[in-house]
């Protein structure tokens, strides 16, 4: 690059074009207007602001920018919902590579067509492409960035930032010739008409700037040696450098650990006396497990729940004990028809499980807890716990028609596990620990509901279940006079 | 170009004396196609189906008022000098108010006497007591009280009738003195005026629209109808521009460079209006809680589903790649056609609001049909107070000082 330093070569100028100077604004468009109309097209204008009228006078052409930003917005806008509905929407079985999509129910929105979730993305890619098509497409229209421009050699262009007005008339031009064009402009009223060559020299980078760089690019390597050199063989004894010592090092004891500061030693505090730990403290055993007595739950894994021992096949301890009056074959051969309700083939665990004698049934107790008082307002508790936790599944009048079951059958048909009905026979004479102990663990499809619903609400809940149970069961008499007339058979 | 401003002025400037005449008949005829649409309303037992229709009429004529008020507000605050040309145009738009006002006056007997037959909560009160036991109707009950919405609605109507008022008063004494003073006048009560009008424009369609159903309840609605009603004013705005420059008026003030201006921001205000819809719709598409999706429930029965998709292409898809194109835009013809069109959806969009809510079991065609009877006739009355208030004045502000910059505005 630097041999272009050398002058000895006779290099030709070549011609860019004539720079004239105009006096004013208006004298400017006069003469753009003359230079356009004599034929010239390949003029431009150049002005220290914005000349009304210019663009006509040159003949400018309309910018093509508007397309490409259009084509880049509607490019954005497909691009965005394709994108999406290619990988939301659908799945594709046979797909190459697995370049398959997912099938997302959106909010549970019908059908994969979720236009509203696509529009933002859309939104925002049509305006980021749009962005893109019109910053770019203005620098590369306007053949930026550019490094350098012949005219700015001129002493006299420098003007154009201030008060000078100038036309460019290009060496391009199929009507340019050095001579006629010059007194062409001269004749248009130009005050000064000079020409622009290309520089034959000066355009290398100087040499310096290679040495400069190669001294920066050197040192900047050091820093990162060093590092590898200390990393590689230590030999300093100090403790190394910690960065967030605050964090390291916390005003704390962690478990187990010795203190000073107690008599004994520890720093872990025994709990005090008169305190209930979490979790702890459930003494009434019907009320908090719905069983008879302490025997009936196994203390090894008191809280797992009796699906876990069921699905293992009774190869981990059984949370329940083994009843001595197991007539051979248990309960579970009740519990299934009572839990699936529709007795679904792929629910067939419990049935195993009663094959292999494991999990039998302990003693539920069939009574409500002595410790609740049975009201009114304890049903109409139940009742709204009901509505909140249960109904959407089980349906409001317990018939395992909830509105997630009627949905997700849609969806789903026949894989779809339905809730169960909560008035077959099986549930309802079903004692009220088990049913406790299933709304307090889950069973098979069903969760847990400990985390939602206190001991003292799931048995509400089932004081309600029972209510629903008999109102299906009930005879016209069994409501009382006055009500019957408010409440025609709708109910 | 540059030059206009010295050239020889031969466009009129100053609207006649007789317009107020002129005005008289489609003000007589609006009131008699009111008349007509009550009495089918009366005579025929849709007496809902009319309170709901000249609900709409009213709601369209107070929109496009508070729309051109919001054009004055702006431009003063912004410091504008474009619309400089076209602001007295917007204010005596803005003047016509207190017709809407006028309108509005059977609307608030009948809320205050009890009538339900437009908002249901007025009918739940019997005798100063809320009779209701729904529980959200009995807690907003404190705010939908016949005396407490007759109270607001008096307010709304005289901070909009205020402010249009001063700005029209102070923008024709400019014409005769003082114009550097009115202009700074003007400009420092628009500071104070904006803030008003944000709060009045968004409580006014909480009141007066939001609590047809009174379940129901967004945010966005008060922005929903100010970005509608502004549209709605732009494309009116130009429209009697070129209804002025067809009678030989503001020929030369008025050029290419302002239409393609109002173009603009008419273009601005189809996305807005999207962008404000959209978003109102998403959030309660996405949540789908049964208190919000009430509204957009309704709006699915019916034909009301494929009316709103009209309003998707219609106020929002069609206007915008129709006049997306600057040369669309600098088109004036066309321009016309497309603010005309503007006009139209934006009636729709309001109807869209309004008509859905009608509680009786009716044929939506004659619903809609008394919709455009009682418009027409609004629209009527709102022509014949806008020719009587520009009578006489000029139709630009000639002695404002941003008058020279706007005459020679050039859009680069």
């Amino acid at each position: 690059m630097t041999e272009t330093h050398d002058t000895d070569e006779v290099i030709q100028p070549k011609r860019l074009g004539l720079l004239a100077q105009f006096a004013g604004p208006d004298e400017l468009i006069a003469a753009a207007e003359k230079a356009t109309d004599e034929g010239y097209r390949n003029v431009e204008a150049y002005s220290p602001f914005p000349v009304i009228g210019i663009d006509e006078a040159l003949k400018a052409k309309g910018t093509v920018l508007p397309w490409i930003v259009f084509a880049m917005g509607l490019t954005g806008c497909l691009v965005g919902l394709g994108m999406q509905l290619y990988m939301n929407a659908y799945e594709f079985a046979g797909a190459i590579w697995g370049l398959s999509g997912y099938h997302y129910m959106i909010s549970g929105k019908p059908g994969p067509w979720s236009i509203p979730a696509f529009i933002p993305v859309t939104f925002e890619l049509t305006i980021l492409l749009s962005a893109f098509g019109a910053f770019f497409g203005m620098l590369v229209l306007n053949k930026l960035p550019r490094l350098f421009n012949a005219l700015f050699r001129s002493n006299r262009f420098a003007d154009a930032t201030t008060d000078g007005f100038f036309l460019f008339v290009e060496a391009t031009d199929s009507k340019y010739a050095d001579t006629e064009t010059e007194a062409f402009l001269s004749s248009i009223g130009a005050t000064g008409v000079e020409a622009i060559d290309e520089p034959t020299s000066g355009h290398a980078l100087p040499n310096l700037i290679f040495l400069v760089g190669a001294a920066v690019g050197t040192l900047a390597l050091l820093p990162p040696l060093y590092l590898y050199y200390v990393w590689a063989a230590p030999t300093s004894t100090a403790p190394r450098i910690s960065f967030f010592k605050d964090m390291e090092d916390q005003a704390k004891y962690k478990a187990q650990n010795t203190s000073t500061l107690f008599e004994d030693g520890r720093s872990a505090r025994p709990p005090i006396p008169g305190t209930i730990a979490r979790g702890s403290g459930k003494d009434d055993i019907p009320l908090y497990y719905g069983v008879q007595q302490e025997s009936d739950l196994s203390a090894s894994n008191a809280a797992t729940p009796a699906r876990f021992a069921a699905f293992s096949g009774g190869k981990t301890p059984a949370r329940f004990v083994q009843q001595t009056e197991s007539d051979g074959s248990p309960d579970a051969g009740d519990a299934a028809p009572g839990d699936d309700g529709e007795g679904q083939p792929q629910d067939a665990q419990p049935a195993d499980a009663g094959a292999e004698g494991e999990a039998a049934e302990p003693n539920w107790v069939a009574e409500f807890p002595e410790a609740l008082k049975i009201n009114e307002a304890f049903v109409e508790r139940g009742q709204q716990r009901y509505n909140i936790h249960c109904a959407a599944c089980h349906g409001l009048a317990g018939n395992g028609d909830g509105l997630v079951s009627q949905r997700a059958q849609k969806v789903s048909g026949a894989s779809w596990t339905p809730p169960t009905n909560l008035h077959t026979e099986a549930v309802v004479t079903q004692p009220v620990g088990r049913i406790f102990d299933t709304i307090t663990n889950g069973r098979r499809k069903m969760p847990g509901y400990a985390e939602h619903i206190t001991p003292k609400d799931r048995w509400a809940i089932i004081l309600y279940m029972k209510a629903l149970q008999r109102s299906q069961n009930a005879a016209a008499g069994d409501v009382p006079a006055e009500v019957r007339r408010e409440q025609p058979s709708a109910s | 170009m540059a030059t206009l401003v010295n050239q020889d002025i031969n466009e009129t400037r100053q609207a006649s004396h007789g317009l107020a005449t002129a005005g008289l008949a489609p003000g007589l005829i609006g009131l008699a196609l009111l008349g007509v649409a009550a009495a089918i309303g009366y005579l025929a037992g849709l007496w809902q189906q009319f309170a709901h229709a000249y609900l709409l009429a009213v709601m369209y004529v107070t929109s496009l008022g508070v729309g051109g008020l919001f054009f004055v507000i702006g431009h003063h605050l912004t410091g504008g000098r474009w619309g400089t040309t076209v602001r007295r145009l917007a204010e005596v738009t803005a003047g016509t108010i207190w017709v809407s006002a006028l309108l509005y006056i059977p609307i608030l007997v009948a809320v205050l006497v009890g009538s339900d037959s437009l908002y249901p909560w007025a009918g739940l009160w019997v005798e100063g007591e809320f009779v209701s036991n729904d529980p959200i109707l009995r807690s907003k009950s404190v705010y939908l009280e016949p005396t407490f919405f007759a109270l607001r609605t008096v307010i709304y109507f005289g901070l909009w009738i205020w402010m249009s008022r001063t700005m029209l008063r102070l923008s024709v004494k400019q014409d005769q003195s003082d114009p550097m003073q009115r202009a700074k006048s003007m400009q420092w009560w628009a500071g104070p005026m904006v803030l008003i009008y944000a709060l009045s424009m968004n409580f006014a369609a909480f009141d007066w629209m939001m609590s047809l159903e009174p379940h129901w309840f967004s945010t966005m609605f008060g922005v929903y109808f100010f970005t509608g009603s502004f549209g709605g004013a732009l494309a009116l705005t130009l429209l009697i521009a070129v209804a002025a420059q067809s009678r030989g008026a503001l020929t030369q003030s008025v050029t290419t460079e302002h239409l393609h201006d109002l173009a603009k921001l008419m273009f601005a205000f189809v996305v807005f209006w999207g962008y404000i819809a959209f978003s109102q719709y998403l959030l309660i598409w996405y949540a789908a809680i049964p208190e919000e999706t009430l509204w957009y429930d309704i709006r699915q029965m019916g034909i009301w589903p494929y009316w709103g998709l009209g309003l998707v292409f219609g106020h929002l898809l069609i206007p915008f790649l129709g006049f997306m194109s600057r040369a669309m835009r600098r088109n004036r013809s066309a321009m016309t056609g497309w603010a005309a069109w503007m006009l139209v959806v934006h009636w729709m969009d309001l109807a869209y609001l309004v008509l859905p809510q009608v509680r009786v079991e009716s044929n939506v065609g004659i619903t809609l049909l008394l919709g455009l009877l009682t418009t027409a006739g609004a629209l009527g009355v709102f022509a014949w107070a806008w020719m009587s208030s520009a009578a006489g004045k000029w139709l630009l502000p000639v002695q404002d000082p941003r008058l020279p910059l706007a005459l020679s505005y050039h859009n680069h």
